[in-house]
């Protein structure tokens, strides 16, 4: 018999304690993979390596800045690439089909953002010549079935038409690629100049700004040139790193999303809780084995191997059950966050921190019981047997 | 001095429990030597000492004065990993209330001690067959400790004790929990591994008619050991 075989057969004849550590801890296990991947995901656009910086109002990033803006940033030293934005969003048919859309300016947009994106030219010509074509991405594509060439009617309660429509109609001029499996394209572009003219009410504004600096010029100094250029105007800005600004746009839905994380923590939290006494008591059961086992002339060491590989062994089933589970239903449901947390996925990294947690909860919850019980005088267990 | 026979030599051996602020004696400056290959057993009152001394003798239980040896090997001096190591070697152990692994079946109790060996698989396998066989236990392996009769219960844990070969079995009250019947077939068992396997055989009981078995009876009484009267005459 290996330590595995005893281990395993120690197991098996307690099943039903088996049990009520095994599925707390999967379930723990499955929530803790979606909420560690939600939490990475999360306001996890921008990429602090390509030295954009994002230009909003001070006051908010809902208020949008005076189109003469732009025109004035492209004037500063420092500035080398810009471009403009502003949100659109809309939902496709119904509420829950919310959209992750932009109204950009194409041509800077994309001398920006360029890079990030794989675009067929024979698409990028078709955007470029109508100006009520979207483009969008292969997620976005693939979740709602879309293909070139389709009239797609976007529903905008927060953006009304000049005409007091909330529809918006759009062809799909064609779907972009990201330029690696990283890149989210849970989302889809649509003309900036059209979407300006079309709607009722803040018109000529924008929603950010989006730059590069020039050769030589640190971003963060470029940032900080452009909010002193405006520092005097009605309008002040802040300019920040995209990914702070991803985080603060995602922030928008932040109330839900920290509910959410506290709800599922708390939960989490109370299942190893559960599990941890579950295993603490479970050795304490074991005592009179443990004096049978000293009896024999196992070392300490031996027995604590026993003794600590027991819950380890059952709570890393238990964790691994329950994140594959995690792995699933990510994957199954990861259309749904596209908006909030694009890219969602049990990462390697979540899988190893899961698995290394694991390997600490079961030494955590066992440790101190199988110390005292192993240093228990073994003439008085064996008599008391 | 140690007797070129002795395989158990305590000396001089003194025991005090503390409870609290008070302190108990249960023996003091006491003396026993057993010679190699024979079967003594220990009778007397409860908390007269005689489960104390069996502990003391196979490790289990530390005295506070004199000396424990065993095969000229003074025990009382080991740390408790060598201590752990030397009863593995040298002691088997029998209980009253048998003392098996519930989540083991009864070759699994069996093999454990096999456990602290580099034997391979398969000699594991031949020794609990063997062991299982000399205490007729052997129909009845797989069986959990739950689904065993006392008797069989008591055949499994003298297997264990047997199975590493050890030269030594200390019995505390092997036949308490046994009809008369059982117990015969139990004292029989430990008879033989005495007169064929030259097992050193020290058993605490309180029942005469088991005691009978052993080569010599000693009495408790008081924290002093004598010859039970009968074979001192």
């Amino acid at each position: 018999m290996s330590v595995l075989g005893f281990i395993g057969q120690s197991v098996m004849a307690a099943w039903i304690r088996t049990l009520v550590l095994l599925l707390p801890g999967a379930i723990a296990y499955g929530l803790f993979g979606i909420l560690a991947a939600f939490y990475l995901a999360y306001g996890a656009t921008g990429d602090d390596t390509a030295n954009r910086m994002i230009t909003t109002s001070k006051t908010g990033f809902s208020q949008p800045l005076p189109v003469s803006h732009f025109r004035q940033l492209q004037q500063i030293e420092e500035v080398g690439a810009a471009s403009i934005a502003s949100w659109f969003g809309g939902y496709y048919r119904e509420p829950r089909n919310s959209l992750h859309a932009i109204a950009v300016d194409p041509i800077s947009y994309l001398e920006v953002y360029g890079d990030d994106f794989r675009i067929d030219p024979t698409v990028l010509e078709s955007f470029l010549s109508d100006r009520t074509a979207m483009m969008v991405g292969r997620s976005m594509a693939e979740r709602f079935g879309w293909e070139p060439g389709d009239q797609v009617s976007i529903i905008n309660e927060r953006i009304a038409r000049a005409d007091g429509g909330q529809a918006w109609s759009f062809r799909i001029a064609g779907v972009f690629e990201g330029a690696t499996d990283q890149i989210d394209t849970s989302f889809l572009y649509v003309h900036h100049d059209r979407f300006n003219e079309a709607r009722a009410s803040n018109r000529d504004t924008l929603g950010w700004i989006v730059s590069t600096p020039a050769p030589g010029v640190d971003p963060i100094d470029m940032g900080q040139a452009i909010d002193a250029f405006f520092a005097s105007t009605a309008d002040r800005t802040t300019t920040d790193t995209e990914r702070s600004f991803s985080q603060a746009f995602v922030a928008q839905f932040g109330d839900l999303a920290l509910v959410t994380l506290l709800v599922l923590g708390a939960a989490l939290v109370s299942l190893l809780m559960i599990v941890a006494s579950t295993t603490a008591l479970a050795i304490k059961r074991r005592s009179p084995d443990i004096g049978i086992l000293k009896g024999l002339g196992f070392s300490h060491t031996r027995i604590l191997s026993f003794v600590i590989g027991e819950p380890v062994l059952l709570v890393m089933i238990a964790g691994c059950a329950g994140l594959a589970l995690a792995a699933v239903m990510i994957s199954g449901s990861s259309e749904s966050f596209a908006s909030i947390a694009p890219g969602i996925a049990l990462t390697p990294a979540i899988s190893a921190l899961g698995v290394l947690s694991m390997v600490a909860l079961g030494i955590l919850a066992s440790v101190w019981p199988a110390w005292r019980s192993v240093n228990t005088d073994t003439a008085t267990v064996l008599r008391q047997n | 001095m140690m007797s070129q026979q002795d395989f158990v030599t305590v000396k001089n051996a003194g025991k005090t429990y503390r409870k609290g602020r008070t302190e108990i004696p249960v023996f003091d400056a006491l003396n026993l030597s057993v010679a190699k290959g024979a079967f003594i057993t220990l009778m007397g009152p409860s908390g007269s000492g005689k489960s104390t001394l069996l502990h003391a003798i196979g490790g289990l239980e530390r005295i506070n004065s004199g000396s424990v040896s065993v095969d000229g090997t003074q025990i009382d001096a080991f740390g408790q990993s060598k201590l752990s190591n030397w009863r593995a070697k040298t002691v088997g152990l029998v209980f009253q209330s048998f003392n098996l692994m519930p989540s083991l079946t009864a070759y699994g109790n069996i093999e454990l001690p096999l456990m602290l060996t580099t034997l391979s698989r398969p000699e594991r396998h031949r020794r609990v067959q063997e062991v299982a066989d000399l205490v007729r236990i052997d129909h009845r392996l797989k069986h959990r400790p739950n689904e065993l009769s006392g008797g069989e219960q008591q055949r499994v844990a003298i297997a264990r004790a047997i199975v590493a070969d050890p030269p030594m079995l200390l019995c505390d009250e092997p036949t308490g929990e046994l009809d008369r019947a059982t117990s015969g077939e139990v004292m029989n068992i430990l008879r033989t591994l005495c007169d064929e396997l030259d097992k050193t055989i020290i058993m605490v009981t309180h029942d005469p008619w088991a005691a009978a078995y052993a080569d010599r009876v000693y009495h408790f009484d008081k924290g002093q050991l004598s010859v039970a009267e009968e074979e001192a005459a």
